[in-house]
């Protein structure tokens, strides 16, 4: 009973703002959202200034992608479409090119205002078409390499929602800090609730509201934005509150070493960013340095992604289990380390 | 001159712990080392190309990326220190000693300002070691160092007086920090400052981050003075909406 006393209690002083509902229900949809919108293929615009040169026909194949807009151009307006943006880049066949020359020799000249994503795949584009023309290979769309995947929207999703999650575990963790530095844990500890009565109460209020959050994300992005996940409902919903509680069980552990919530906060939030991107929600890290992706392997972010990629990539909740059990270890490992913050030291009483 | 204590107290409380001030400047140097990283060894393979030449008309090839996306980290990281002013101010609302102040003949403004500039000091210092740290460690190239000075003593006065603002809405102490956390994050992922994005029209140009990256982007294409002058106008004039829609929300009535 006192559990459920406790459990009450949380949810009673986190809403007593009634905006803390936004943060429980409006962030997720916002994730989602971000993820669906920003990841969504848009149409580049691409010039060309002598396309009566391209006898390989790459303005065709270009145009055939559906993902390039190309027109024509003169040379002198080149600098002023980049410079101003109007052209993700100009292209411009060569003019001594000679099929014969079997690869020794450039095809196009390529202009852009900076190396970017969306320029490094149009010249890998160009590169593919040319490479097989030249060796008189007949090339679809379809045959070209991008390194996008259609899993990379989702993956991202599942990136920034885990920022997410991780912040609203801090958040969750800063009441606890409150009642610390406020002497409440000495209040409550001089009452007759058990040490785990007390503990079981907060990660109970805690997990419903994880789940809560990802209830809304899951069914905001599919049923709303319909994004496909490429795996069961049920089982993206394992694996996020399996990260959800690693992710609690972090921010004890940093809370053992923080005693401000103010400050406290700040640190999750920086510690959230940089463990997305040290764990390849944003980019793939398969080709950094060894030390950083042995480090990697200490982040739940890390096994997340991977048991959900276990899942897209279809070989299913076999290859998912240890990721997903390497979740819960970090959990009881995190909740080990972070215990100290929740009994009362000699300084609290 | 109370103005003058209310900062002292706010910089002096954070220089209490040096753990906390070596956290916040070597996560965004790791991140910007780590961003660094990446975009190099992912270029590597698609950089030598036997049918193309490329022609940047600003940058070698990876620098751009590189340096677009330590100003999205540089950028962040000044937005979410506000929140130390914030909680400073939470915390003296709190205690009930912001109510003390205003018994004294002090007004909103300065109180704000107070801890606002308290801020800046702060956010300014360790910027400028972050950027000065990664220029001579992961070679970014900032650009003229009296431009980048002001542009991150103008950023870091917007970030304060937007952590204030924001934290006047809230009631609940924990769910501020937290909010404007999420917030700034989201601010900073569709200004382009996590990873590059396209396609999302003007709505970059609602983020204070859009605002600040220009900033900085302007000063490293050494543009100069002239060149940053927009974006630092454009800075000042958000930070004074902010500094009294802050001042109406800490009215006295209010606390």
């Amino acid at each position: 009973m006192n559990i459920v006393k406790i459990a009450l209690n949380v949810y009673k002083r986190l809403f007593k703002d009634i905006t803390a509902i936004a943060f429980i229900i409006v962030f997720p949809m916002v994730a989602a959202i971000m993820a669906h919108t920003m990841l969504s293929s848009s149409v580049q615009k691409i010039g060309i200034t002598n396309p009566d040169k391209d006898v390989l026909g790459l303005t065709e194949f270009l145009k055939n992608t559906q993902k390039y807009e190309v027109s024509i151009i003169s040379e002198d307006d080149t600098i002023k479409n980049i410079d101003n943006n109007k052209k993700l880049a100009i292209l411009t066949i060569k003019d001594n090119f000679n099929i014969k020359s079997q690869g020794n020799q450039e095809y196009v000249t390529v202009i852009c205002k900076a190396a970017n994503q969306n320029v490094a795949e149009l010249n890998s584009i160009i590169e593919q078409y040319t490479a097989a023309r030249i060796t008189g290979n007949i090339i679809s769309t379809s045959d070209i390499k991008t390194g996008e995947s259609p899993q990379q929207k989702p993956l991202a999703a599942i990136g920034i929602f885990s920022m997410f999650m991780l912040v609203f575990s801090g958040v969750a963790m800063a009441l606890l800090l409150e009642d610390k530095q406020k002497k409440t844990f000495m209040r409550i500890f001089s009452s007759p609730i058990k040490e785990h009565e007390f503990v079981a109460g907060n990660l109970i209020a805690f997990s419903l509201l994880g789940m809560v959050q990802i209830c809304v994300f899951i069914f905001f992005s599919i049923v709303i934005l319909k994004m496909d996940f490429y795996m069961n409902v049920f089982a993206l919903f394992l694996i996020l509150f399996l990260f959800f509680i690693s992710a609690i069980g972090l921010a004890i552990s940093i809370a053992a070493l923080i005693k401000d919530y103010g400050k406290y906060n700040l640190v999750i939030s920086l510690i959230s960013i940089v463990t997305s991107f040290l764990s390849g929600a944003f980019f793939p890290i398969d080709s950094l340095n060894k030390v950083i992706i042995r480090l990697s392997d200490f982040l739940p972010q890390k096994w997340l992604l991977k048991a959900f990629k276990a899942f897209i990539t279809g070989s299913g909740f076999k290859d998912a289990l240890i990721p997903m059990i390497v979740l819960l270890l970090f959990a009881l490992v995190f909740f080990v380390l972070g215990t100290k913050v929740l009994k009362p030291s000699a300084e609290d009483l | 001159m109370p103005v003058t204590k209310i900062i002292f107290k706010n910089v002096k409380s954070f220089l209490l712990n040096p753990f906390f001030i070596a956290f916040l400047v070597l996560i965004p140097i790791f991140q910007i080392a780590l961003i660094s990283g990446i975009i190099n060894s992912a270029m590597k393979d698609t950089s030598s190309f036997r049918f193309v030449e490329i022609i940047t008309t600003q940058k070698t090839f990876n620098n751009a990326m590189v340096e677009n996306i330590s100003i999205g980290i540089v950028v962040q990281f000044i937005l979410l220190t506000g929140v130390i002013a914030s909680s400073a101010l939470v915390v003296e609302k709190e205690k009930h000693t912001l109510l003390r102040m205003y018994t004294a003949p002090i007004s909103n403004i300065t109180i704000i300002s107070g801890f606002v500039i308290g801020n800046t000091i702060i956010c300014s210092a360790i910027t400028s070691v972050i950027i000065i740290i990664s220029s001579l460690t992961v070679k970014i190239h900032w650009g003229n160092m009296l431009n980048i000075a002001i542009i991150v003593v103008i950023s870091s006065f917007l970030s304060g007086a937007f952590s204030l603002f924001i934290s006047g809405l809230f009631k609940n102490s924990k769910v501020i920090t937290g909010v404007m956390s999420v917030v700034i994050i989201m601010m900073t992922i569709i200004s382009g400052g996590l990873f590059p994005i396209e396609g999302l029209g003007v709505l970059p140009y609602f983020t204070l981050n859009k605002w600040i990256s220009d900033a900085f982007t302007n000063s490293i294409q050494n543009n100069g003075l002239s060149g940053i002058a927009v974006n630092l106008i454009g800075m000042s004039a958000i930070t004074l909406v902010f500094i009294i829609a802050s001042a109406l929300i800490y009215r006295r009535e209010n606390s």
